[in-house]
């Protein structure tokens, strides 16, 4: 116990020993008055010039504290006498007027972004920190899909959705895949932005999705994709994506159709490489606000009376290509065609999709605003 | 399965590339001529808007013809048109009766690269797909169509031509209930082309031809009929026109061609103006 008061004692002695070592505060950087050895005022990197601040003169009471009886014109009152009382007289008012120095304010971005999707894949940027995101897509199919993300930190995003990719087929035979939808999910994705580490590094994020489950025609359904993708602009006007998913997906209800017990089934069940798939996309600007963008992914499918198990959770390679217009700094019109199974190369499958996207600075400048 | 992906993959990249080499601005907006699809786009940020119809032998009720369509101009790169027509016939007795026109829904989405982008002299080139969002109101049920084309136009002094090649596809279900197998064209490649002709003599008027390929429907089989359009567009306004046009179908003989008038509106935001679009080109040299 003695020691220990013994060490606490000599800390405390310590520090304070350090403490009174130091300098005197003086007036910061920025509040310090700049002058110049050779008379003019110094220019601060921001803001207009800054004029030493005299001395005040203990005989000649400021307005501030004055006991009235000054008799002295005050500043304005006169037409002789100067605006203030620090400045020499033949300089403008506004020049020699006594300035409040301002921290300077950072500046909060705004305009376009690295978008977080090509059209229906993800990218490697992630929304910057409190950006809000969110996209509204329909298309000829009848499918109809949103996503709202905000940014986090700069290091993470968050979402949630409803897909329309998710897809259902009633038995072997059934030629048309429909959707199921709506199919709520969320998402959380991390990761560090392009260039970060060093000048070549591209964006790379990791993305966690994963749907609420969902009961369609007495079956429940769920799916959950990981995914680890690569972004990286070369040149001013490519930039491609590559990543891969990890997907799993589960279906639980009379799948074997003779006795009416359910029965649950995932993706998991069976071989590790049904689990894994590589995705991407490439994006090109041939002109300022107009991009091409065509993507390659996975999308989910479900078949309740297929006679295998293999079969009753597939993924089906989806491809979409079209074209993003940015009709403002916070608003994109996108449009393309999205085949939901080019393993099948149905044209008549082949869905028309229009979707807009808005990006908000709102909440990042209230953020700043608060600071 | 991985062979046909890594083809489809090879020419979508093909294609973007391609497109993606340069814009050059005022071209014609159009997207057709009377039914084959145009390689035009509209401005960028631009509307175009068709509305028409047409009566046939036993007036407009049957045979009749229509069309509502709007594009909207995706960046002097892409366009995407929502509207319905009665370009599609069906007939559920087609040897006692004669086809009607089908009123259907259909959207497209059409990417291209205008005139002279990629080298002087190059017709303008696109690729489209065209398809069903909707069909209610006639006897074949869930009927589908699409078609996906490329197309190439050129102005050749006081002629436009268009060439291209189409694939389409079409498919119902007869009107049967939820399931029943349905009746399928498959993928047929047809030609496409058309021709304008604007007389130096009478610059406001342009006459029209035509021909493209169009799914007609029965109940147990569907296949492909020709359409000849035939007709007069008339330049009334700087940004609007009227069409009168004839167009005549496989099979129907002379006495089943009918007749047709529509009306043509182009609205551009003042950026998307060629003046403006040059005045934004030089800013954007300095």
């Amino acid at each position: 116990m003695t020691t220990r008061q013994g060490l606490i004692l000599a800390t405390v002695l310590a520090t304070a020993a350090i403490a009174r070592a130091q300098p005197p505060p003086t007036d910061s950087p920025d509040t310090r008055p700049l002058t110049s050895p050779l008379g003019p005022p110094l220019t601060p990197p921001l803001g207009p010039p800054i004029h030493p601040m005299p001395p005040a003169d203990p005989g000649t009471p400021t307005e501030i504290g004055s006991d009235g009886t000054d008799d002295a014109p005050r500043p304005g009152s006169s037409p002789g006498a100067p605006e203030s009382p620090y400045v020499p007289e033949g300089l403008p008012p506004d020049v020699g007027a006594p300035t409040i120095p301002e921290l300077p304010r950072k500046k909060v971005r705004r305009g376009p972004i690295d978008m977080p999707e090509v059209l229906s894949t993800p990218t490697g940027w992630l929304l910057p920190a409190a950006v809000v995101y969110s996209r509204t897509s329909l298309d000829t199919g009848g499918g109809l899909s949103s996503d709202m993300r905000v940014g986090l930190g700069d290091v993470a995003e968050f979402g949630i959705a409803t897909t329309d990719a998710v897809r259902e087929r009633l038995h072997d035979a059934d030629p048309h895949a429909t959707r199921i939808q709506p199919y709520v999910t969320a998402s959380f994705r991390l990761g560090v932005s392009e260039g970060l580490l060093f000048d070549t590094q591209p964006g790379v994020t990791l993305g966690f999705r994963k749907s609420f489950e969902r009961v369609h025609d007495g079956f429940t359904t769920r799916i959950a994709e990981l995914t680890l993708v690569a972004s990286k602009h070369i040149g001013k006007r490519v930039a491609i994506h590559m990543g891969g998913a990890f997907w799993d997906a589960s279906l639980e209800g009379d799948l074997d159709g003779v006795d009416g017990s359910p029965r649950t089934l995932a993706l998991h069940d069976g071989l590790m490489r049904e689990q894994i798939r590589a995705f991407g996309g490439i994006q090109v600007e041939p002109l300022p606000r107009s991009q091409i963008l065509v993507d390659l992914g996975w999308s989910p499918e479900f078949c309740y009376g297929c006679v295998r198990d293999d079969d009753k959770i597939k993924l089906r390679p989806t491809l979409a290509w079209g074209v993003r217009y940015a009709v403002a700094d916070f608003m994109n019109l996108e449009a393309g065609v999205r085949v939901p199974d080019i393993g099948d190369l149905n044209l008549l499958d082949a869905q028309i999709f229009g979707q807009v996207t808005f990006v908000s600075w709102a909440l990042r400048r209230a953020v700043e605003s608060l600071r | 399965m991985s062979a046909r992906v890594l083809h489809v993959a090879v020419c979508v990249l093909g294609l973007v590339f391609g497109f993606g080499r340069g814009v050059a601005v005022a071209d014609p907006a159009l997207p057709r001529v009377i039914a084959a699809p145009t390689a035009w786009l509209p401005p960028p940020g631009g509307l175009v808007a068709t509305a028409g119809g047409g009566v046939g032998a036993e007036g407009f009720g049957e045979a009749g013809e229509g069309l509502l369509a709007i594009e909207y101009g995706l960046g002097a790169l892409a366009g995407i048109e929502v509207g319905v027509d009665r370009d599609l016939r069906g007939c559920m007795a087609c040897a006692t009766e004669r086809p009607e026109g089908l009123w259907l829904g259909r959207a497209a989405f059409r990417l291209g690269a205008r005139q002279d982008a990629w080298f002087p002299g190059m017709p303008a080139l696109l690729v489209g797909l065209r398809t069903t969002w909707a069909a209610r109101g006639h006897a074949f049920g869930r009927a589908r169509a699409a078609e996906l084309y490329l197309v190439a136009s050129r102005v050749l002094g006081p002629v436009r031509v268009h060439a291209g090649v189409q694939a389409s596809d079409a498919e119902h279900r007869g009107g049967g209930p939820e399931g029943e197998s349905a009746v399928r064209l498959g993928v047929a490649v047809r030609p496409l082309a058309g021709l304008e002709w604007t007389p130096r003599d009478l610059p406001r008027s342009t006459l029209l031809a035509d021909v493209a390929w169009l799914p007609r429907l029965a109940p147990s089989e569907i296949e492909l009929e020709w359409v000849a359009g035939l007709g007069v567009r008339y330049q009334a306004l700087s940004w609007g026109a009227i069409e009168l046009a004839v167009r005549n179908r496989q099979g129907d003989g002379l006495a089943g061609t009918t007749v047709m008038v529509r009306v043509h509106g182009v609205w551009a935001p003042r950026a998307a103006r060629p003046r403006r679009a040059r005045q934004l080109a030089r800013a954007s040299e300095k």
